[in-house]
């Protein structure tokens, strides 16, 4: 550890984020490698660190012998002042390297209010903030994850952009820049253009966008050769073949989920209407059972995690749920195993009970809307019964306390919608122990603002305003009567700036260098958050944030993301927001039969149901 | 059949930011790695048996920190140590380990001192004579109050009965080093850090702790002091 470093630590907060010589930490020594990655995540280690895609691509990347890559998270406040008063860099964890000496820096956006951070980042590692600021020497910023989908607003500052899983494209991408370096490595835009012509690759600065009078997007327009008109995301086809962490990194500290992660497959085919993940991981993809009982051996002597969580989008729609849940157990008697999302059904809820028993104090179910009317417009194919039926297994398993996670401002919202919300928490909090004991102790009931996101079929949506969410917030605490529920609600300017950023364009990278230099960093966390220096960079730059979250837009309006794919058709979007304004259900594609998004013939791939048939009998103890 | 294992634990610079918590996690998923059978706990979330002697203050190193494990079915000292230490991050080591009967009392039952090397600079023009008087003044106080935010609020209380046995040595011209004894009790202990900065506050002094570092645990008893792995009972 540098000795600047040594005097730090001991005047922050959790030290430990930064010491970067944790179990499975992986030191390469620079001048023995080509090319230098720093895996970046605009948000704190314990949040980033929590994530499972850059554990997959520290692995991938740190499996070559030409490369290396090493982690870098945003500092805590504490830390970034410290770091400026030493005027030290920002640095890669493993081995001190300033972030402006590795060859690519490439960033993780999970979320819309982690921008700042990028930025944030990038200036601690005093690397120049705009994509066309920077030269021969500095690092070529890049970015991924689910709101690279739209990295409209990064546009400036991003060299490129990988739409889609990683895990292979990275490896071209390393290449490509091995090559570049090797033939000197001085012309930026030759290594952009090759990396263009790799699919899956988006160079924002290939394409210029041209405005129509009234502010909205006339064209899209590619400037080079190898920019493509529509960028296609990539997928691992076979998850069986596909390289996974057999050794992640196990933190000292607690973070946010402190466990082995098995991910059972990718994709979901529930097809939930605002759900983001829904429509850009498709399609389903499971893994073998035969491969995931390897995995979880490697994780098992490679991480001494005591709990391993099943990770995926609906875990408990895994087709061998129970078959993998039983072998795990047999395999490993004190192993802990947790599902983390559970659908509210009696059959997941069951599952919950016999995996974790009542190690967990509360048990956590996400109707997402109040009443049936508004569960068929978003395609929630979960029923009143659903819910009671859940409820009463859960209580009859023992659990007293509930977390109930649902959405406000979703489309065609009404009155009763919000007072079903306050319905539901009532019946939990009033469900009877059929074995006479406490029952239900505690609901705590967490409302989000819905946000329209890219990409699904909402995405044309004004996000309900600010002051008519309030209200609607008070609806809902007006209704509920009963003293063991706990409303959580959440900032709506802080869901307002995340529907902007989420729908904007090009344009907004002006406010994100203007809130930036202003000081917001943070901003998904209360503590941090203060809109009133956004409010102030909207109203220095000249723009109406309105125009973004809270305008509805015409099918006919090209997008700022149109160009970018990721296998779902436009029109199966708009079929689907029609189909919701209906309020018809549309099936879930893996269960029955095909809804026609588009994906499947686009990357010539089916679905995947890998596990066999759904806990047939028969196939019970056979392995593939 | 369960077994009783001893252990002393190293605790090194690359690893004395961990907290005690932390620290208890890292050694756990040590030994699961190292397929250590260990016991568990009965419950509703048993936990396995690791039982730390006392936790060590964050940012320290230590030579002594001392573990109970127990295990389902018996491992021989040695096996257990190379197994264990093959899965132990840069920093953390187990210097030796001793088996112990079934009926000894619990280790943190029976730890009841710390021994601690401190480094405190002496200010220019004092020397170490300045030092001995200052110390000696301090600690014939019958009461010396220290204040420590706890989870449960402030906790007040008299540092003067923790102190066992100190022992002074002229480290440099510009330094001195402290041994420094004290007692672990029931009610709890003080940390060295709590009694360095209630000196300083007392005497004046200007001269800065540049070294903390736990040397052991022992057990005082009558008969002397010992060490957990070789003490009878
Ligand atoms: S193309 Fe059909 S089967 Fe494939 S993901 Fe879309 S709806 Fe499902």
């Amino acid at each position: 550890m540098k000795p600047e470093l040594e005097e730090i630590l001991p005047q922050v907060s959790k030290p430990t984020r930064y010491l970067g010589t944790e179990w499975n930490a992986i030191k390469k020594d620079h001048r023995q490698v080509d090319v230098s990655f720093a895996l970046a995540f605009p948000d704190v280690y314990e949040v980033g660190m929590s994530h499972l895609g850059s554990k997959i691509l520290y692995h991938i990347i740190n499996k070559r012998p030409d490369a290396v890559a090493e982690r870098v998270y945003a500092p805590w406040p504490d830390m970034e002042a410290r770091l400026r008063e030493a005027s030290l860099p920002l640095f890669g964890l493993e081995t001190g390297t300033p972030l402006a000496e590795f060859d690519m820096v490439g960033f993780s956006l999970q979320y819309e209010l982690t921008y700042t951070n990028v930025l944030n980042m990038l200036a601690l590692g005093k690397i120049p903030l705009r994509q066309e600021e920077r030269g021969p020497g500095d690092p070529f910023v890049i970015a991924g994850g689910p709101c690279a989908f739209n990295p409209e607003p990064l546009a400036d500052f991003l060299d490129l952009v990988v739409l889609g899983e990683g895990e292979e494209v990275i490896g071209e991408l390393l290449t490509v820049l091995k090559e570049w370096k090797q033939e000197g490595g001085q012309d930026r835009e030759a290594f952009l253009r090759r990396a263009a012509a790799i699919p899956g690759i988006y160079v924002p600065s290939f394409y210029r966008v041209h405005y129509a009078g009234d502010g909205t997007i006339a064209a899209v327009e590619p400037t080079r050769p190898e920019a493509a008109p529509r960028v296609e995301k990539r997928v691992v086809a076979d998850l069986d073949a596909a390289d996974f962490p057999s050794a992640p990194v196990v933190p000292f500290m607690d973070i946010v989920h402190d466990r082995a992660m098995l991910e059972l497959f990718r994709g979901c085919a529930r097809g939930c209407r605002f759900c983001q993940a829904g429509m850009i991981y498709r399609p389903v993809r499971e893994r073998s059972l035969k491969t995931l009982l390897a995995q979880a051996e490697a994780l098992q002597r490679s991480t001494g995690y005591p709990e391993m969580s099943l990770t995926s989008l609906s875990s408990t729609d895994y087709s061998r749920i129970r078959e993998l849940i039983r072998r795990l157990q047999e395999a490993y008697g004190d192993l802990k195993v947790s599902l983390p999302s559970l659908r509210v059904d009696s059959f997941s809820v069951n599952l919950a009970r016999e995996v974790e028993g009542l190690r967990k104090a509360s048990i956590t179910l996400a109707p997402e809307a109040g009443s049936q009317r508004l569960r068929d417009v978003i395609n929630k194919n979960v029923t009143d019964r659903d819910i009671e039926e859940a409820v009463a297994v859960a209580v009859a398993g023992g659990w007293t306390a509930f977390k109930l996670y649902f959405m406000i401002g979703l489309p065609t919202e009404e009155e009763e919608d919000l007072l079903g919300i306050a319905r539901i928490a009532e019946q939990v909090a009033s469900t009877p122990d059929p074995a006479g004991g406490r029952g239900v102790r505690r609901v705590t009931v967490s409302v989000s603002n819905f946000v329209p996101k890219p990409h699904t079929p909402f995405q044309w949506e004004p996000q309900v305003e600010e002051g008519e969410l309030v209200r609607r917030q008070q609806v809902i605490r007006r209704a509920l009567k009963n003293r063991r529920i706990i409303l959580n609600t959440h900032d709506t300017r802080a869901s307002f700036l995340e529907a902007v950023f989420a729908r904007g364009d090009r344009r907004l990278g002006k406010i994100l260098l203007a809130a930036h230099r202003l000081g917001c960093r943070f901003d998904g966390w209360t503590e941090h958050f203060d809109y009133g220096k956004w409010e102030e960079a909207f109203t220095a730059c000249g723009i109406d944030p309105a125009f973004y979250a809270l305008r509805r837009r015409p099918f006919t309006e090209p997008l700022p993301w149109d160009h970018l794919s990721p296998g779902v058709a436009k029109d199966f979007l708009s079929r689907e927001y029609q189909r919701a304004l209906r309020g018809e259900p549309t099936v879930d594609c893996s269960l029955v039969s095909c809804s026609q998004c588009g994906v499947c013939p686009t990357l010539e791939l089916p679905i995947r149901l890998r596990g066999g048939d759904r806990d047939d009998p028969e196939t019970v103890g056979q392995i593939d | 059949m369960t077994q009783k294992l001893w252990a002393r634990l190293i605790k090194g610079p690359e690893v004395r930011f961990i907290s005690h918590l932390d620290l208890v996690g890292t050694v756990e998923k040590a030994l699961r790695r190292a397929r250590v059978p260990l016991a568990f706990s009965q419950g509703f979330n048993p936990q396995p048996r690791i039982a730390f002697a006392a936790a060590l203050p964050v940012g320290m190193t230590s030579s002594g920190e001392y573990v109970e494990f127990t295990l389902r079915e018996p491992w021989p000292p040695e096996f257990f140590l190379k197994q264990v230490n093959g899965q132990l991050p840069p920093g953390l080591a187990l210097a030796a380990v001793r088996e112990v009967p079934e009926k000894y009392p619990a280790l943190m039952a029976v730890v009841n001192l710390a021994r601690y090397q401190i480094g405190l600079e002496l200010p220019a023009g004092r020397g170490s004579e300045d030092f001995s008087r200052a110390w000696e003044g301090f600690l014939q106080q019958e009461e010396v109050t220290v204040s420590r935010q706890t989870r449960k609020g402030l906790r007040r209380f008299n540092l003067i009965p923790y102190i066992y046995h100190y022992r002074l040595q002229e480290d440099s011209s510009d330094s001195i080093a402290i041994t420094l004894e004290l007692r672990l009790t029931p009610q709890g202990s003080v940390r060295p850090g709590e009694v360095m900065e209630a000196f300083r506050a007392y005497t004046g002094w200007e001269g800065r702790v540049f070294f903390l570092h736990r040397e052991g645990l022992y057990i005082v008893r009558d008969d002397g002091i010992h060490s957990p792995l070789t003490v009878k009972f």
